[in-house]
């Protein structure tokens, strides 16, 4: 029996010269070959930025129609060669899901979204509403919301629903999980371990969070280091997803130790830094608040403070206001009634506050990494100490949009930290990290607690199990 | 609940829409151009458009004054008059185009068989002016929130808009390409529809309506040609 999928020496570089020597080309990857069988459960992982993307968009065709680079090489799949095929020759037996959902979504309802593909394909109405209706239970995703007042992650289940829609027996998945809360995780892999199981269907899902995944998949592709000369990283097979779970354990106990540590040394640093006793002002107060977009109503009569100091977490579902909350705290939006009050001004907001925001290609644009890293900072000497930090060193002359989206990711938030600000927010900032760059990021935030003159106070959002200890002692749940 | 306005078919709106428009420009030197006016504000209330027709009054006061103004300029009284109802006529038309829901329209082009390349490259014309305009106010939160004024430094403030705005318009053309084939979508396929819309009642009684009171301003507008 033929593999579902079969890629056999297939290499990729992003040297685009036709007639380049192989031997002076940089290969992200070099004569790759695996097989995967219908219904397999598939796990890619592999640090940021080490090809995963590149891979997976040369299985479904993307490289090198909508995206240049030099492959070479075949895939097979259901036993035929598709090395030379289009996208929509490809999209009618794989069905993908990419990362940055909002840059996808075409329509302004949810429904015309999720139905648009089965409309392509032809399908009739009542089964489209069928498997609309399907799709809306499994989301939560509201029939006509409007898709501009998504969430993040709510907008990253809508592509999700979009594709599951089409029926494709075979999926590969880039990070779908990355904004997406615990619960709605749990269910999209409760859902693809059934389709893998009882419909055959095979299933490739890019992920860093490995522990929550592990569970589910029966084999595991990990990109490493190649040791190839010119060629970044080739693939490990690992057949024993349960000796992987004990090593990952292990390591990760590993880690938490040598991180306590380090912490311990920081905080030495932060108690010799701090002068006076910790002050406990009120720095921002919300009382009773309301506020409606799109017909929503996101708070109701939502009372909180933060004070000089506070660690925060802001935990929820999808779609329950985290992002609005910051947005209101920042002074983007109006809440439609309430008191929202701060002990900062508006202009002092700008200078004493440092906020990373989801997406960090917003917050970059100067001509290289080190211009982008100087702009707003007041030390050298702490630039210094998160370019080596974030291994940035290679990188400085480097335009920031160059590079890939975890090293980006960094970027943006060792410019903002690099400003020294007295409180931070923290929007997802480890979306799509893997765990080495969740541990430098957080690292980070330790050494910004050593250097600040007052106590720093973070509030953050996030969904990282990963990270949520190491981001605050208090949590607000929001719901919706 | 779906809003009144969604009611009315797609193509009949976009039609009539550009028929007020014409008719609009037309007619704005009549005598009667307010009766025209005010006998089509009554139609498009009698079918609830009210909450479009708020839209645009924005519009008709910032644009109307802007062009009224303008006029003044070495225009005479009736001029910045003509002016105004120019853009009055404008307003009006928009209330019907606007209200258009762009996925109602792909659609109904596509009963009527137009190809789908005119239809949904439309729909995504309208889709990418409104993903642009909430990456530049996306963007303008982003200079803010990393301490630029364009007061103080005008030349890194232009930076810090344009680089990532240029970034974003390619990124999200990308996407919407590669969002577009992953999904199934093909000039060639005919493809099918999730709703079909057809000509209701509602909208066979705003014909009427809208073409008997159309037609008395074109044979008074005729008779004054004559």
């Amino acid at each position: 029996m033929k593999p579902t999928l079969e890629v056999k020496n297939l290499s990729l570089s992003y040297n685009l010269e036709e007639n380049k020597p192989n031997e002076k080309r940089l290969w992200v990857f070099k004569d790759l070959s695996f097989q995967i069988e219908e219904g397999e459960f598939i796990l890619l992982t592999g640090p940021s930025g080490c090809g995963k993307s590149s891979l997976i968009n040369a299985i479904n065709g993307v490289i090198p129609n909508l995206k240049d680079a030099y492959t070479e090489g075949y895939i097979y799949i259901l036993g035929n060669e598709m090395a030379n095929s289009s996208v929509r020759e490809r999209t009618k037996i794989v069905g993908s899901v990419f990362q940055n959902p909002r840059e996808q979504i075409i329509f302004d309802e949810v429904a015309d979204e999720i139905v648009f593909p089965m409309e392509n394909l032809g399908k009739m109405p009542q089964e489209m509403q069928t498997t609309l209706d399907e799709l809306l239970s499994l989301t939560g995703l509201a029939k006509d919301a409007k898709t501009a007042t998504l969430s993040g992650g709510e907008k990253q289940k809508l592509m999700t629903a979009c594709t599951l829609g089409m029926g494709q027996k075979i999926l590969i998945l880039d990070e779908p999980l990355a904004n997406m809360d615990a619960r709605a995780s749990a269910e999209l892999l409760e859902l693809l371990k059934k389709l893998s199981e009882e419909e055959s269907y095979t299933v490739i899902l890019v992920e860093h969070r490995e522990e929550m995944i592990l569970p589910y998949v029966d084999r595991i592709f990990s990109c490493v280091d190649s040791d190839a000369e010119n060629v970044c990283m080739e693939i490990e097979i690992r057949e024993d997803v349960e000796a992987y779970r004990e090593e990952l354990r292990t390591a990760v106990e590993e880690a938490a130790q040598k991180k306590a540590l380090e912490a311990e040394s920081v905080q030495m640093q932060s108690l010799k830094n701090t002068k006076g006793p910790v002050d406990r002002e009120i720095l921002f107060s919300v009382e009773r608040l309301d506020y409606k977009i799109g017909g929503r109503c996101l708070f109701n009569d939502f009372s909180w403070e933060i004070r000089r100091g506070e660690e925060w977490v802001v935990l929820g579902d999808n779609g329950c206001g985290k992002t609005t909350l910051f947005r209101l705290l920042n002074d983007f939006i109006k809440p439609s009634a309430g008191k929202l009050s701060s002990l900062y001004s508006k202009k002092e907001k700008r200078k004493k506050l440092g906020y990373v925001l989801q997406n960090p290609d917003y917050q970059l644009f100067m001509p290289s990494v080190r211009s982008e890293l100087y702009l707003s900072a007041k030390s050298p000497d702490f630039v210094e100490e998160l370019i080596r930090l974030f291994k940035l060193e290679d990188m400085l002359d480097r335009h920031p949009l160059s590079l890939s989206e975890g090293q980006k990711r960094k970027l943006g938030f060792a410019c903002i930290i690099a400003n020294e600000p007295e409180v931070l927010f923290l929007d997802e900032p480890t979306v799509g990290l893997d765990t080495a760059s969740v541990d430098q990021l957080l690292h980070a935030l330790e050494l910004l607690k050593a250097r600040s003159k007052k106590p720093l106070t973070v509030v953050s959002i996030s969904h990282d199990k990963r990270a949520i200890p190491h981001l605050g002692n208090q949590f607000l749940r929001l719901s919706k | 609940m779906n809003k009144p306005e969604k009611n009315i078919h797609p193509i009949l709106s976009l039609v009539f829409s550009v028929m007020l428009f014409a008719t609009g420009l037309l007619f704005v030197k009549k005598p009667w151009f307010v009766i025209y006016l005010a006998a089509f504000l009554i139609l498009l209330l009698l079918f609830r458009f009210e909450r479009t027709m708020l839209r645009t009054i924005p519009f008709v006061l910032i644009f109307g004054a802007l062009t009224a103004g303008l006029t003044a300029v070495n225009g005479t009284p009736s001029d910045i008059l003509y002016a105004f109802y120019r853009v009055l006529a404008l307003a009006l038309a928009a209330v019907l185009s606007i209200s258009i829901k762009p996925i109602r329209l792909v659609r109904a082009f596509n009963q009527l068989k137009v190809p789908r390349w005119i239809s949904l490259g439309l729909l995504i014309v309208i889709r990418f002016m409104q993903i642009f305009y909430e990456e530049i106010q996306q963007i303008r939160q982003a200079i803010v929130l990393r301490g630029i004024r364009f007061s103080e430094t005008p030349l890194l403030w232009a930076r810090a808009f344009f680089i990532p705005l240029i970034v974003r318009v390619l990124s999200i053309s990308e996407g919407l390409a590669i969002s577009l084939e992953t999904r199934a979508f093909s000039t060639e396929l005919e493809g099918s529809s999730y709703e079909t819309i057809d000509f209701k009642k509602k909208d066979r009684l705003f014909a009427a309506l809208f073409l008997a009171c159309l037609l008395p301003f074109i044979y008074l507008s005729l008779g004054d040609l004559k």
